[in-house]
Order: structure tokens, then C-alpha cells, then sequence
């Protein structure tokens, strides 16, 4: 009994060492895909524009929306709180962290698992079903070049265009939210905030960024593509990409604050 | 003109042997049949010629160059000179007609001018009987006759060598039957590499040169149409008979 | 949708430029704000300890942001070098008597580092030049030769005055120091001496109680004649109090100037008038004494201090008595004499005293 333990244990480290690296060299073809992803720009353009439509415009409303309920919330509650104290001037560089640092490059990637992350690996896990992969393959178009490499620019050029906004809502619309309850001078607000940002939040956000877009859109690429025998596979893919992709960005806005904040 | 040879060619999936240690060379200019059983490889020999599957062992040769190089450049040189023509069209489905016919067409025309390639879709669709009002449509918005004549005009209109077809008459009315059919002869007229998988032999086998007959992933024969009907070998004459029996 | 897909380019297009716009904008304030375009000049300092230091904490001039820290570590005489930039625009204000202080604020913990000049004015330092702190020794004695005064926040300048205020609480003999401190100085002498004479006090009460008890010294023998003395005292003052009680009815009846008694008794007043003035006469001489021996006792013992009281009363009362028969109209011989000195009497009281005891 324990030999079959042993084993089964054996098998599935093994196992999950086999998918990490097959992951890896997904990983790999990607990287290398995109270095000439130049070439077939006329082929992949118009992907990548469709990409960057659905993923990154038609998220706008959505991300403008939390932005300013966050921002909104953080004033009136920071705040009235802070005032207490006679430390109303904490609140910007309290704006700063959250928002700039944190929340912004997050939030926006939650939504875009949420929608994007979802949406490519059902895509790619029925167009795999369907065989237009083998379609593309017999055309000589690498799958990888011209349906991963686009979505992930795409992805990744949504998710910095929507953090901006996310920070530009958040930070702007918030002051115009709480300013119904506690005016602040508006010329006041924007050069306390000024003072307190940098451009270590600023690069920091757009790193966070970068990263999270490019890893959101290679795993639910590399699921989607995995698909092998049935569309029953294909929100099996889905979920997993969700999951993992979640797991990866969490992981890598840790590591990013400890890099950078300690 | 475009040789292809197999070379011990082996393709296994799942641990299975689907084609073991294949080789052969395909005749140039000669429209093949392959025929055999399900599971004797018979789809997995064009899928191997068009770049789809890679083989396992061995080396399919086209042109001199091995299909498993990973020379973007070779890739596509090779690429360009086949065609596979897919059962159900194997169009990309979030793709209008238009963009899929241009898949091909940009990816391996880039000499030709915008009016070339237009003139090239319009002749096409007139050839396939088809109106330029489907160019927007959506592959979930046309019938599957439909389906495969933009399929066929996707991998025709690059001009290829070698025309890998699957089941060109499954699921099509009899005038996108009779369309297919003249563009395989004139195909013929023109000398390219042919291949054909189908179930109604009775159509195919006249328009035939040569017929492969695979079973259980081994050539049994390769030979003309003539040889391949008068053949005393059992498993040809009973595979022909599994045929005329459906 | 339609029109989303006919205008993908230019929807896209203006998604994108607009957020790279903002972005460049907004990089370009912050950087103009943090001055990343402005030449710096570096220098360095020296601090005791790190603690709330960072690679960017802000180094401040009369409340303006001038520099910040760029890095700092440990030296092997366990002190922090550090090197901080100042922007151009302030490069003049480091001057050769200026100082820097490191404080950590109580209420926010923030550490802010703070540019002092001293009173004179002093010469701007080459780049890479030191500027001490006030942390270190040699920042301290810099601060004082150069006479630079810290401006330093509200609440610590409390702790400081409060702490200053504890000490000098704690310390003694320091009346010169304030008000507070003398009375306080005042205070506990006065304290000190009353515990010393109340431990005196104690001291010889508890002798005295010991001396009643023993029978063998003098001074018991002298307690003991004089808590005799006064029982003897206290019954004759019993008697002198009788005895005026009936000298007074009969005065009464004296001032009667209808009395035929009298009249009819000693029509001359030689027989009894006379006598009897001369009687009151020594009487009162006697009282006199009495009073006087009454009161060299009380300054000897204030244990018969009520009881002296009560002689004192009984005794006035017998002056008023005598004089009202010394001016009765039948024996009216003139105002009494003020009383004779009592310490002759009082001195032989003492000798007597000291002859009977001292044996």
C-alpha cells in the first residue's frame, strides 16, 4: 500500500513537472514568437486591433466605474477620519499607495481575467475544437504567432491603457465624488497629490501592468490550445486559465512589492 | 513542380502507431486516391504532407526541404506551395468570408497589388458561383456547400503545387458537387499533385491516376487506378469492396 | 457593433493615444515636481543611527524640500555615512556653519531631516564636502560654536522643558534654580528640623515618663514633691475659694450702708473694721505670693498648667473681693498696692524646692 502511495505520489510530482514544462516552452515559443511578430503584422494586425477593442474599450465603463467608487470611497472615509487628527494631508499619499500602487494595475487585471482571460481560452479551446488551428497550420500561419502573440499585445496594451484610466478615475473622480460631502480646492488637491507621487509609482504601476497582461493572456492562451478531444474540455480549460491566472498575478504583485517596498 | 516523399514515416498518438515506418514517393502531377479501413492513416498521410501533424519518426521531404524545420522562411516557402482543402471548409469562424479567403492570400501573395488580390477573390467567387455579398458573412452564416467552396477558393487561389483534398463531396448540393469536381480537373488540366480522401468512389475513382491503399498504417499498394482494380491482392480487393458496399 | 468593427482603427487609436498622453503628461509634472531634470549636488553627513532613514528621505530648509538622502551605511566606528543631494536652486544654503538634524516626529514617527545655519553667515561648502549632524558629538560641539539654535517642534520642545523640570525636581539644595525650587528647598528643611525637634520632644517625653517612674533621681524626687506641691496647692485653692465665697457674703452685707450691725458692733471700728482690714490686707499679700509661687511651678511643669488656670480665677475673683472691702465705706483704707514682684518669692520657692530635693 505504501509502494502504491509512493508511487501514486511519484506519478503526480512527475506529473505536474511535465505540464510546467511544457508550460515553459509554450512560454518560450511565445517569447520567441514575438520578436517577429513584426513580419506578419499585416496578417495579425487586424487580431490584435480586435484584441485591444474588446479587452481594453470595451472594459472602459466598467473600469471608470469601480475606479471612482474606490477613489470616492477612499476620500470620504480617509477623510473624515483623518481629520480627527488634524492629519488631512495623509490621505494623498494614502491615494498614492492604494490606488496608483496597488488597486489600479489589480483591479484591472481581475476584470480582465474576468473577461478577456475567459474569453481567449474558450476561443482558442473551440477553434482547436473546430480545427482552424489545423487550418492556420496548413495555411504555414503559426498558431502562436498568429492568434497568441497578437492577444497578448492586445492584453497587455488594454491592461496599461486601462490602468491609466483606472488612475485617472480613481484619483480625479474620486475628489469629484467626495467633493459633494468635503469640498477640497481642486488646484489644493492636485498639487498635494502631485507631491506625493512618484515616478517609482508611476514605472512601478506600468511594470505591474505589463507583467500581469502578458501572463493573463499566455496561460489562457496556452489552456485554450490544450484543448484536445471534445468542446466538454473547453470550460474545463476556461476555468483553470482563470484560476491560474488569478494565482500568477497575485504572486507577482507580491513579489513586485517586496522588490520595491522593502 | 512540388515532390513529396515520405521517408519512414511513422506518426504515433496516444502511444499508438496511426502510420508505421511509411515510405513512398507521391506521384507528381496525378490526382492519388487514398483509400483504406478507418484507422489505417489514411487522413494522417495528407495531414503529414500539409504541415498539420509532424511525424514522429521519419521525414516527409517536399521539395528537397523537411517538413519539421523550424525556418520561418522555409516553413512558409513550403507552405505556399500546398493546399489542404478540409471536409467542413476549416474556416476560422470569427473571420468573415473575405478575411478568411485573405488569410492565405496576404500571407503568401504579398507581391501581388490590392486590385490583383481583388480581381483574384472576384474571379473565384464567379468560378464558385458564389455572390461578392458573402464576403462579410460570417462562417456560422453560410450553408455547408458554402463552406467548402470558400474553402476551396481559400486554398486555390494562392496557386499551390499540391492540393491536399478531404471528402470534397460530403455534405455539398449536387452544383457545388459538379463546381468541385471541375475545379479537380482543371486542376488536373493545370498538373498539379493531387490527393483525394472520399467515400463515394464512384466519383472519384474515374478522375483518379493513382490509388493508395493503406491499411492498419502500411502502404498495401501504390499504383495506378487500372493495376489498383485489377490488383489480386486481398486487402485491395476487399477494401475496394468495403467501399462499393456503403 | 457594427460600427465599433467599421471604426476599429479609430476607436482604438484614440483609446490608446489619449492614455499615453495622460501618462506623459502626468510623468512629466511629477518629474518637474521631484526635479529629476534639475542638477543635483552631492554631500555628506554623518549620524549616529538610521533608525527611520531611507534612500529617499527629504532633507528640508525652513519648511522647503532642498535635497533628499541617496544612500547611507554602517562605517567600522559603528557611526552612518551617509550622502545626500541638494537641488541647485538651494546648492548656497549649505553653508560652512550649517548643521543637519535628524528628529523623528511623536505623533507620525516620520523621520525628516532639517538644514540649520548658524547665527553668522558662512561660506557655501564644496560638493562632496561633510555637513555634521547634530546627532554626533562633533555635530553637538559644531551646533554650540557656531551658535545655531534649534527650531525644533512644539511637542518636543514639552518633553524637553518637562524632562529639564523632572530633573531639576529630583536634585536638592537648588533654591537658586526658581521660586518652586526654593519653597521647596524652604520646605523640606523646615520639615527636617520639625521631625528633629518632634523626635526631641519624643526623646524627653519618654525620659520624663521614665523619670516619674523611677524614685531614685533628683528630678523624680523634684516631679514627685512638685505633683505634691500641687495637690497641696489644689486644696488650698479649695479653701481660699471658701473662704471667699463667705468673705464675699459678708462684704455684701458690709456695702449695706444702712447696716446697724455694724453701727452697733464697732461704733469705732477699732475692734473688729480694723482687724478685719488687716486680716484681708495680708490675705491678699498672701494670695499675692501664692500666685507668684502658682506661676513659677507652672513655668516648671505643664501638667498643672488647668490647674494654675483654675488658681489664677480663684485669685482674681479674690482681688475683686479684697478691693471691694478694701473700698467698702466702713473699712475703706484706699486702693490697694500693685502686687510686689514675685521672683524674690519665686527664688525662694526654688531654693526650698532644690534643698528638699537634691539631698
Amino acid at each position: 500500500m505504501i509502494n502504491a502511495l509512493a508511487q501514486n505520489i511519484g506519478e503526480s510530482i512527475v506529473g505536474w513537472v511535465k505540464l510546467q514544462l511544457q508550460f515553459l516552452t509554450f512560454l518560450r515559443q511565445v517569447v520567441v514568437e514575438f520578436m517577429v511578430f513584426y513580419r506578419e503584422k499585416q496578417v495579425s494586425y487586424l487580431v490584435l486591433l480586435r484584441q485591444v477593442l474588446f479587452t481594453g474599450y470595451q472594459a472602459l465603463s466598467l473600469i471608470v466605474l469601480i475606479a471612482i467608487a474606490i477613489g470616492g470611497l477612499i476620500i470620504l472615509e480617509g477623510y473624515t477620519l483623518l481629520e480627527n487628527f488634524g492629519q488631512s494631508d495623509l490621505l494623498y499619499g494614502i491615494l498614492v499607495a492604494v490606488i496608483t500602487r496597488e488597486l489600479s494595475s489589480l483591479i484591472t487585471a481581475f476584470i480582465i481575467i474576468a473577461r478577456s482571460g475567459n474569453a481567449i481560452a474558450t476561443e482558442l479551446g473551440n477553434m482547436r475544437v473546430n480545427m482552424e488551428i489545423d487550418a492556420l497550420k496548413s495555411i504555414g500561419l503559426s498558431p502562436i504567432s498568429y492568434l497568441v502573440v497578437p492577444r497578448t499585445i492586445g492584453v497587455v496594451v488594454s491592461l496599461l491603457v486601462l490602468n491609466v484610466y483606472f488612475n485617472v478615475s480613481g484619483l480625479f473622480g474620486g475628489w469629484l465624488v467626495s467633493s459633494w460631502f468635503y469640498p477640497i480646492d481642486f488646484n489644493v488637491f492636485f498639487s498635494k497629490l502631485l507631491a506625493k507621487l512618484t515616478l517609482t509609482d508611476i514605472v512601478i504601476s506600468v511594470v505591474k501592468s505589463l507583467l500581469f497582461g502578458f501572463f493573463i493572456a499566455v496561460i489562457a492562451s496556452y489552456q485554450g490550445l490544450n484543448v484536445r478531444y471534445a468542446t466538454t474540455e473547453v470550460p474545463q480549460r476556461t476555468i483553470l486559465a482563470v484560476v491560474q491566472s488569478i494565482t500568477v498575478v497575485i504572486l507577482i504583485n507580491i513579489g513586485i512589492a517586496l522588490l520595491f517596498y522593502t | 513542380m512540388s515532390t513529396v516523399e515520405f521517408s519512414n514515416v511513422s506518426f504515433f498518438s496516444d502511444g499508438l502507431a496511426i502510420i508505421d515506418e511509411l515510405s513512398f514517393i507521391l506521384p507528381e502531377h496525378k490526382l492519388t486516391a487514398i483509400l483504406g479501413r478507418p484507422g489505417s492513416g489514411k487522413i494522417v498521410v495528407p495531414k503529414l504532407i500539409g504541415g498539420i501533424l509532424l511525424p514522429s519518426k521519419g521525414s516527409v521531404v517536399i521539395d528537397g526541404e523537411d517538413s519539421k524545420t523550424t525556418d520561418d522562411g522555409k516553413i512558409k516557402q513550403i507552405r505556399s506551395k500546398i493546399s489542404y482543402i478540409f471536409r467542413n471548409g476549416g474556416l476560422i469562424s470569427n473571420l468573415g468570408v473575405e478575411e478568411n479567403i485573405r488569410l492565405s492570400l496576404d500571407f503568401h501573395c504579398q507581391h501581388l497589388t490590392e486590385s490583383e488580390k481583388k480581381a483574384r477573390i472576384s474571379w473565384f467567387l464567379k468560378y464558385f458561383q458564389l455572390p461578392e455579398t458573402i464576403l462579410p458573412k460570417r462562417p456560422a452564416n453560410l450553408t455547408r456547400s458554402e463552406q467548402k467552396l470558400v474553402g476551396f477558393i481559400r486554398g486555390m487561389i494562392i496557386e499551390p503545387e499540391v492540393v491536399l483534398i478531404d471528402e470534397p463531396l460530403e455534405n455539398c448540393e449536387p452544383n457545388s458537387q459538379r463546381l468541385v469536381l471541375n475545379q479537380i480537373m482543371e486542376n488536373k488540366s493545370k498538373g498539379l499533385t493531387q490527393t483525394i480522401i472520399s467515400q463515394s468512389l464512384e466519383q472519384i475513382l474515374p478522375i483518379s491516376d493513382f490509388i493508395l491503399v493503406l491499411d492498419k498504417g502500411k502502404i498495401i499498394e501504390l499504383d495506378t487506378r487500372e493495376n489498383i482494380l485489377n490488383s489480386k491482392n486481398t486487402i485491395t480487393h476487399n477494401i475496394i469492396l468495403d467501399y462499393y458496399m456503403v | 457593433m457594427k460600427f465599433i468593427f467599421k471604426h476599429t482603427e479609430r476607436i482604438v487609436g484614440t483609446f490608446v493615444i489619449a492614455a499615453i498622453a495622460i501618462v506623459v503628461i502626468v510623468a512629466g509634472l511629477v518629474a518637474i515636481n521631484n526635479k529629476v531634470f534639475e542638477k543635483k549636488y552631492l554631500f555628506k553627513t554623518r549620524f549616529s543611527d538610521a533608525i527611520g532613514l531611507t534612500s529617499t528621505t527629504p532633507i528640508s530648509f525652513k519648511g522647503y524640500q532642498i535635497g533628499r538622502i541617496t544612500g547611507y551605511q554602517l562605517n567600522e566606528e559603528n557611526f552612518i555615512d551617509a550622502e545626500f543631494e541638494i537641488y541647485e536652486e538651494y546648492r548656497n544654503r549649505i553653508t560652512s556653519n550649517a548643521v543637519l538634524n535628524k528628529s523623528k516626529s511623536l505623533l507620525g514617527g516620520a523621520t525628516t531631516i532639517e538644514l540649520i545655519q548658524g547665527s553668522e553667515k558662512g561660506e557655501p561648502i564644496d560638493e562632496l564636502g561633510v555637513v555634521p549632524s547634530l546627532d554626533t558629538p562633533e555635530g553637538k560641539t559644531f551646533a554650540r560654536k557656531n551658535q545655531i539654535k534649534l527650531s525644533g517642534d512644539a511637542l518636543a520642545s514639552m518633553m524637553s522643558n518637562l524632562d529639564n523640570l523632572l530633573y531639576k525636581l529630583n536634585q536638592d539644595n537648588n533654591p537658586d534654580d526658581g521660586a518652586i525650587f526654593r519653597t521647596l528647598v524652604n520646605l523640606a528643611d523646615a520639615t527636617e528640623e520639625l521631625k528633629h525637634v518632634l523626635s526631641s520632644t519624643d526623646k524627653t517625653l519618654s525620659e520624663i515618663r521614665g523619670i516619674k517612674s523611677s524614685k531614685q533621681s533628683s528630678l523624680a524626687r523634684v516631679v514627685s514633691n512638685v505633683g505634691k506641691l500641687t495637690d497641696n496647692l489644689d486644696q488650698t485653692v479649695l479653701q481660699l475659694t471658701q473662704t471667699l465665697s463667705r468673705t464675699d457674703s459678708v462684704l455684701q452685707a458690709y456695702q449695706n450702708p444702712n447696716g446697724l450691725v455694724m453701727r452697733m458692733l464697732d461704733p469705732e471700728g477699732k475692734d473688729f473694721a480694723e482687724p478685719l482690714s488687716q486680716s484681708l490686707t495680708d490675705l491678699s499679700e498672701s494670695l499675692r505670693r501664692l500666685n507668684g509661687l502658682l506661676e513659677f511651678v507652672d513655668s516648671q511643669s505643664p501638667d498643672i498648667m488647668v490647674l494654675i488656670d483654675e488658681t489664677r480665677e480663684a485669685l482674681k475673683h479674690t482681688r475683686r473681693t479684697m478691693q471691694g472691702l478694701s473700698n467698702n465705706p466702713f473699712l475703706r483704707g484706699g486702693i490697694s498696692k500693685e502686687p510686689d514682684n514675685i521672683e524674690p518669692n519665686g527664688e525662694k520657692i526654688r531654693v526650698k524646692l532644690n534643698s528638699t530635693t537634691v539631698n
